[in-house]
């Protein structure tokens, strides 16, 4: 199946978490991603969710005009972002387990 | 490698507007929440370690990329209605570029609509929401300086799943900006 699909469910959620977990600026989202095991993910699918998460006060952003290199946009969670991500979390784990747990080839069907 | 920052700098511009003429059919708010933000980003990511600039395939892809990222369908046919969209954004630009001209005249300053209300709320006219979704509802209205509201999901026989079909207040209300736009969303039948 294409893990593209899978991915985009659950993507608010991870840019989310990434941000919480102190990656605050857009190159160190994409970075986390990218090593915590989703090589493949694209820019524009990071950057689209950020924009979006933005949109719905989930994130908020401040611009830190560092003196090496460009300007840089720093997120953070909002309450609401904080409140998003605890339930995001809390559904992808109950219906992750329940997939893993009905795909298991000894699983019984009844 | 310092000598490419202002190259890298350039090409991110550029690649941002061929991901905006990518994206020319749709609703203005929509396309500015997405690319107001872009050229920065990618020369931002780039400058952080990401081989940004290098890696990326074309304009076309990002913002397919970005379109199934937000919920908005794919664009129809291609040269046709490229062409009614290049002459569309040519005059969008014209006028643009009076009401920038008139406004500098005017002696204010004039930013992209934040959904943070400013001090000096201005007004906005909500946009006509049927048939977004609610990701790309909300983008709308960050686009034309408002945010959203409280969502209702509600049956209906016609209206698609997931898809908008009412406000609060209604399409084409003059609000100030800053302000929340509720809207009615189908659950199916």
């Amino acid at each position: 199946m294409d893990s593209g699909q899978l991915l985009k469910g659950v993507l608010p959620t991870l840019v989310l978490a990434a941000v919480d977990g102190g990656n605050e600026y857009g190159y160190k989202i994409l970075q986390s991603l990218r090593t915590a095991g989703m090589p493949q993910i694209g820019d524009a699918s990071v950057y689209g969710t950020l924009q979006r998460l933005f949109a719905d006060r989930l994130l908020s952003s401040r611009i830190d005009s560092g003196s090496l290199g460009p300007a840089r946009k720093c997120y953070t969670l909002t309450a609401q972002g904080q409140g998003a991500l605890k339930s995001g979390r809390e559904s992808w784990l109950a219906f992750s387990g329940a997939i893993t747990h009905a795909l298991q080839e000894d699983s019984t069907w009844e | 490698m310092g000598v490419t920052s202002d190259n890298a700098e350039a090409r991110a511009a550029e690649y941002a507007r061929g991901v905006e003429r990518e994206l020319s059919d749709l609703p203005t708010g929509l396309r500015n929440s997405l690319v107001a933000d872009l050229a920065a980003h990618l020369s931002e990511v780039n400058a952080g370690g990401v081989p940004l600039i290098d890696e990326l395939a074309s304009p076309a892809e990002y913002a397919a990329e970005l379109r199934s990222t937000i919920d908005v369908p794919q664009p129809r046919r291609a040269s046709r209605d490229r062409k009614i969209m290049a002459s569309a954004l040519i005059c969008l630009f014209a006028v643009a570029l009076i009401a920038l001209l008139v406004h500098s005249a005017t002696g204010s300053s004039s930013q992209v609509p934040q959904p943070v209300p400013t001090s000096t709320a201005q007004a906005v006219i909500t946009p006509d929401l049927a048939g977004f979704t609610v990701k790309s509802a909300s983008l709308e209205l960050q686009g034309v300086g408002l945010i959203l509201g409280t969502v209702t999901e509600v049956r209906s026989d016609n209206v698609p799943d997931g898809k908008v079909f009412a406000s609060t207040p209604k399409a084409g209300t003059k609000v100030s900006a800053g302000t929340a736009v509720g809207v009615v969303v189908s659950s199916g039948p």
